[in-house]
């Protein structure tokens, strides 16, 4: 018996509940890592952009510087050839510093001296300003100016008047002339920066000299000082020492957009990351339903065959019942071929210690329907077998269970009454493939008479065929799925289930095993029930 | 010419009519237990129509089990004049060997 309850489909979890699975996590994390990367890459960009800005604007800032060099050098300098051109005029030179004097500068007073013998001595001077005493300091400042090639500065912006000392001479050597003039700065050293300026952009402080200390510092465009943040740094020359530009932007430089690059990526990232997470939760949550629904069907479609199967499996006896003087035995294989089981049955029924019936029947069609048929049938034939009905006439009354018209099936069934003792077997064909007597070497099937099937007709007349069969002689029955073929007649099946059933003697069950497997077809796989019956003497 | 592919096993049905105005049926392939369901639909729309007269073309039919047996004694039951031409030998044998031949006349080939 191969009518096994099919297994019970595997643990089936509930329908999931939401939870994030690992997936999109991960894609969540992948998506922060390249969020973090991109941003990273915007922020390296926008640094070294604002770097070569902030170089580009301080260049320009110490071009202003630089170019404010000759607003100090000309004065010096063309008093200094004045004065060696008129011989230290002390008119001359008074008449000619008065305009760089005073308001508008850029001097609060000017002097010249002549260096001579070692000693400098007071010429002439302007402004309110008092010159610088006459000392060997002062000599040595003016001297050190006359032999440089540009002017030289004096760092006092430590006084209370903040103020820088000049001095030059005239650029041709050999000139006793040398001019001095102070500047004072104010006293707040804030300067406002004006719009569209050099300095728009940036904040910075301007010092006296290479160094940046806080006595150096001659003007800031801010109070907030020293400088934070982050700082360039730039000397020009002026005069015999240095001006140093330190600035840093006020603003940003390459515009707010590049400014802000990181925070658009960081934001859009986290979000398409969190969409990419979504959507991943969402696919695989798709499937896994998917996955839960297809496990479902398979257990429904399991639970489906198992259905009839189960019906089939209480429906045909498991053991055959004891009949003295024959042995019995039976195979049954559901097909294979889509879920469904056959309307195949079999069933012995004794009736007295000399007498029994047995069936073989196949419902046409598969599924819980033929095995519901069948089902009719065999209770049927049992009670009509068992209140004495003979083969013929339990046949002719089974119309009443099966109508074509209605269960869209008929049964063939082969339905035999036998007496042991006397060897005798009173056969009824409705539809079915014949029975097969085997006697020693011979084999053939015996002919009847072939009724329409049950449930085509309810006014067929069945007439059963009386045989007698030799001493130890066995009768086997089928169903058709044990010889049909798609691409050969019947008769070819059959003829080939008779020849391989001669070759020598078997057990019953050896028998049946050859002829299933030696006789079913791979290639079409009904349904295959098998019945056979022998004599023990 | 109306056409009914019923699965993948290939069989057909093909329907058309006779020169009397009568519906012809063409069965092209096997006709199993996978074919018979869609098979039976389509017959019984056809058989709800009441034609007088009903013509099957077996010429094509390689194969047909017991539930395409089934499908055509219902059409035999339920219409007046029932015609099956062109059977080959595999279906013919498989017609008389269900004790079927009064009720599926097969016309001699």
């Amino acid at each position: 018996m191969s009518i096994a309850a099919s297994e019970t489909p595997g643990t089936v979890e509930a329908a999931p509940n939401w939870q994030p699975n690992s997936l999109s996590i991960l894609v969540f994390l992948a998506g922060l890592v390249l969020t973090g990367a991109l941003a990273w890459i915007a922020i390296s960009i926008h640094d070294h952009n604002e770097d070569r800005l902030l170089n580009l604007e301080l260049k320009q800032a110490a071009s202003v510087v630089t170019a404010a060099v000759p607003s100090i050098q000309i004065p010096l300098t063309s008093a200094a050839e004045l004065a060696a051109a008129t011989n230290g005029s002390p008119q001359q030179f008074q008449k000619y510093m008065t305009a760089f004097v005073g308001q508008p500068g850029p001097f609060v007073g000017a002097s010249l001296w002549r260096l001579g013998n070692g000693t400098a001595t007071l010429v002439a001077g302007v402004g309110p300003v008092s010159e610088p005493a006459a000392s060997p300091g002062t000599t040595a400042f003016l001297t050190k100016a006359r032999n440089a090639s540009t002017f030289a500065i004096v760092n006092m912006l430590n006084r209370p008047l903040p103020t820088i000392a000049y001095a030059a001479a005239a650029p041709s050597a050999d000139t006793p002339w040398v001019v001095y003039a102070e500047r004072q700065l104010p006293k707040s050293r804030h300067l406002k920066v004006t719009q569209n300026s050099a300095f728009s952009q940036l904040n910075y402080a301007l010092y006296l000299g290479l160094s940046t200390k806080p006595t150096n510092l001659l003007e800031a465009s801010s109070n907030e000082f020293p400088l934070q943040g982050h700082l360039a740094t730039a000397s020009v020359p002026f005069g015999d020492s240095a001006i140093t530009v330190v600035a840093t932007p006020n603003q940003e430089l390459g515009g707010s957009l590049l400014a802000r690059l990181p925070w658009i990526i960081v934001v859009a990232g986290v979000l398409l990351s969190l969409s990419a997470a979504v959507l991943a939760d969402y696919l695989v949550r798709r499937r896994r339903q998917a996955e839960w629904l297809a496990s479902e069907n398979r257990r429904m479609y399991s639970e489906q065959r198992s259905i009839a199967e189960v019906l089939q499996h209480a429906l045909l006896p498991q053991a055959l019942p004891e009949v003295v003087g024959v042995e019995t035995a039976i195979r049954y294989v559901a097909g294979s071929e889509g879920t469904d089981v056959g309307g195949d049955w079999y069933d012995v029924i004794p009736l007295d210690d000399d007498h029994f019936i047995f069936v073989l029947g196949d419902v046409s069609g598969r599924g819980v329907e033929a095995a519901t048929i069948m089902a009719r049938l065999h209770f049927a034939i049992r009670a009509y077998a068992i209140q004495g009905d003979a083969p013929a006439e339990i046949l002719g009354k089974l119309g009443r269970f099966l109508d074509i018209d209605q269960d869209q099936s008929f049964a063939t069934i082969l339905c035999a009454l036998v007496d042991v003792p006397r060897h005798s077997v009173t056969l009824v064909n409705a539809g079915h493939p014949p029975l097969l007597l085997l006697n020693g070497k011979t084999g053939d099937f015996v002919r009847t008479t072939v009724f329409p099937p049950v449930g085509v007709d309810r006014t067929t007349v069945y007439e059963a065929t009386d045989f007698v069969v030799p001493g130890e002689a066995t009768i086997v029955a089928f169903t058709d799925g044990l010889i049909e073929r798609r691409d050969e007649s019947i008769d070819t099946g059959l003829e080939r289930l008779r020849t391989l059933t001669t070759e020598g003697p078997l057990g019953l069950d050896d028998l049946l095993t050859k002829i299933l497997t030696e006789s079913s077809s791979a290639e079409y796989h009904d349904d295959t029930a098998i019945l056979a019956v022998r004599w023990k003497n | 010419m109306e056409e009914l592919d019923t699965d993948e096993t290939g069989f057909s049905v093909e329907q058309s009519d006779d020169s009397h105005g009568d519906p012809v049926v063409r069965l092209n392939g096997e006709l199993d237990i996978s074919s018979a369901a869609a098979f039976r639909e389509a017959m019984e729309e056809l058989v709800g129509k009441q034609p007088g007269r009903l013509v099957f073309d077996l010429s094509q039919l390689t194969f047909m089990d017991s539930s395409g047996i089934a499908v055509m004694v219902y059409v035999a039951n339920n219409v007046k004049k029932v015609e099956l031409l062109h059977a080959s030998s595999i279906v013919r044998r498989v017609v008389e060997a269900t004790g079927l031949s009064d009720i599926l006349r097969l016309e001699p080939s």
